[in-house]
């Protein structure tokens, strides 16, 4: 009997434990069933995660893309202005070259050829007045058209290539030119550190001596100074030229207004020579303009 | 018998050559030694054919007038040099007279001055052609003093002495006026005392009474 009691006792504690453990499976697959879930869940999340992160990563590439193009277009565009530029400096270098070697050819055609031909004519009849002993009206009057001649030959081959410059050289033309620009309006100043002997490359003293009469030009035309003053020294092997006026002055940070003032003609000019130029310019206080050159060998 | 001028001829041009040598040649007592066409050859040229004279253009190629200038003066050379070129630039006249040139012409009127030029030059005086003179004689322009008016003609006197006798007025002295108006302080004396003579006055203060009464200078 105690025997199948243990044995009933048994089994209902089997049976029991039975349910609590089928319980218990139970359970354990309602809690995987939760974590499926829960992974799934998961999985999406990071899915999502994905596709945004690819999204954003293909924008900023995007992006990226975008700026790098639109970079090297302004680069393109940059060098494209800035060959652009080189070549109208270059132009403009050239006309100037070619306009200052005509120029010479012509004055030292005119001054030489021309008017030897004309004093010689000139001789030639005051030959013929001093032996024929002939006072004619006539022959004064022919002397006097060919000294005329002589004259407005003697003015346009002096402008066009100044006689002092040729024969003694920059400095001496210079000071020659503040004289010359002087007046009872305004008063050029001549200083220079360097002896006024001193002789550089004839196409250097050209150059150096047109852009100083072009600046001179500005001055009496547009600023209404009435001192100006030009300083020339050397310094590391090259050449300071330093203009300053007391006149009506500009706003320098528009420099597009002043290319009228023939500044890019010698802009040009000056970095053909390697060379740099600075304007400053204070309104009703006055321009000064420095410009340096390294001297050429 | 005066002795012969000698001169010679230095410019690039054969044509203004020839016309001068034919100008020279109507005066009795001027002879052409020689000419050259460049710089170069001038100073052996001149030195063999012993001129007197030597009538020298600034422009030459190869050598210019003025380094041939300086190449006379350094060898010391005695042939006074009138310089004839077409520059009439005060600055250029200053540095041949510098460089020891005697006279300067311009070459528009080189036919009325050139015969005056080499006698006065030969006599060892300086010469300018006219419009030189006055171009020099300007650069007094500015003194408040001077009469710009002033008339230079004169029945006794030339334009020359006229110019001395202001600058004189006006308290120039000796120095000053032979630095200003390119001539050596032994041609203003001459000057000077040809005035004297001329106008028949004993002192300085005679040629002052005649400047201001003849209002050559403003009282």
């Amino acid at each position: 009997m105690f025997g199948f009691h243990f044995l009933i006792c048994l089994f209902f504690s089997f049976t029991e434990k039975g349910i609590f453990l089928s319980q218990q499976i139970l359970s354990i697959k309602k809690t995987t069933t939760g974590f499926a879930n829960q992974i799934n869940d998961l999985n999406q999340l990071t899915n999502k995660k994905i596709v945004s992160l690819s999204i954003i990563l293909i924008v900023i590439i995007f992006l990226l893309f975008y700026f790098l193009y639109q970079n090297n277009k302004l680069k393109q565009k940059i060098k494209r202005k800035d060959t652009k530029q080189k070549i109208l400096l270059n132009i403009i270098n050239s006309s100037i070259d070619s306009q200052e070697i005509e120029r010479k050819k012509i004055a030292s055609f005119l001054h030489d050829n021309i008017n030897s031909l004309l004093s010689s004519a000139g001789l030639h009849l005051n030959t013929f007045t001093v032996q024929n002993e002939i006072k004619s009206d006539e022959i004064t009057k022919a002397k006097t058209i060919l000294s005329q001649a002589h004259d407005l030959l003697r003015d346009i081959s002096h402008d066009l290539v100044p006689s002092l410059l040729v024969r003694f050289g920059l400095f001496y033309a210079l000071e020659d030119l503040c004289e010359k620009n002087s007046n009872s309006a305004i008063f050029f100043e001549f200083s220079s550190s360097i002896s006024t002997d001193k002789r550089y490359h004839e196409k250097f003293e050209m150059k150096v001596y047109f852009i100083v009469s072009e600046l001179f030009n500005n001055i009496i035309k547009h600023s209404k100074a009435k001192k100006a003053n030009l300083l020339m020294t050397e310094k590391n092997n090259q050449l300071i030229l330093r203009i300053d006026d007391d006149g009506i002055g500009f706003k320098t940070q528009k420099p597009k207004d002043l290319e009228g003032f023939g500044l890019n003609r010698i802009r040009a000019r000056v970095k053909k020579y390697k060379g740099t130029i600075s304007i400053t310019s204070k309104e009703n206080i006055g321009t000064q303009i420095k410009i340096q050159i390294p001297l050429p060998h | 018998m005066t002795t012969n001028i000698k001169i010679h001829l230095a410019d690039d041009h054969q044509v203004l050559i020839d016309g001068l040598s034919n100008l020279l040649k109507t005066v009795p007592n001027f002879e052409v030694a020689g000419s050259s066409l460049d710089g170069t050859t001038v100073y052996d040229d001149v030195i063999s054919n012993q001129a007197d004279v030597l009538i020298l253009d600034i422009s030459m190629p190869k050598k210019d007038g003025i380094e041939t200038l300086k190449e006379f003066k350094e060898k010391k050379a005695t042939c006074k040099v009138i310089i004839l070129s077409s520059y009439d630039d005060l600055k250029i006249i200053k540095e041949v007279m510098k460089l020891g040139a005697k006279g300067y012409l311009t070459k528009n009127c080189a036919g009325e001055n050139i015969i005056e030029a080499v006698e006065a030059v030969h006599d060892g005086q300086e010469y300018f052609s006219d419009a030189v003179r006055k171009k020099i004689f300007n650069t007094f322009k500015d003194n408040p003093k001077l009469n710009q008016n002033a008339v230079i003609e004169n029945p006794i006197l030339s334009p020359r002495e006229i110019e001395i006798i202001i600058l004189i007025a006006l308290e120039y002295s000796g120095k000053e006026i032979s630095e200003k108006l390119f001539i050596s302080s032994h041609t203003v004396e001459t000057h000077r005392k040809n005035i004297m003579k001329k106008l028949n006055i004993k002192s300085t203060i005679g040629l002052v009474k005649y400047a201001l009464k003849n209002n050559l200078i403003n009282s």
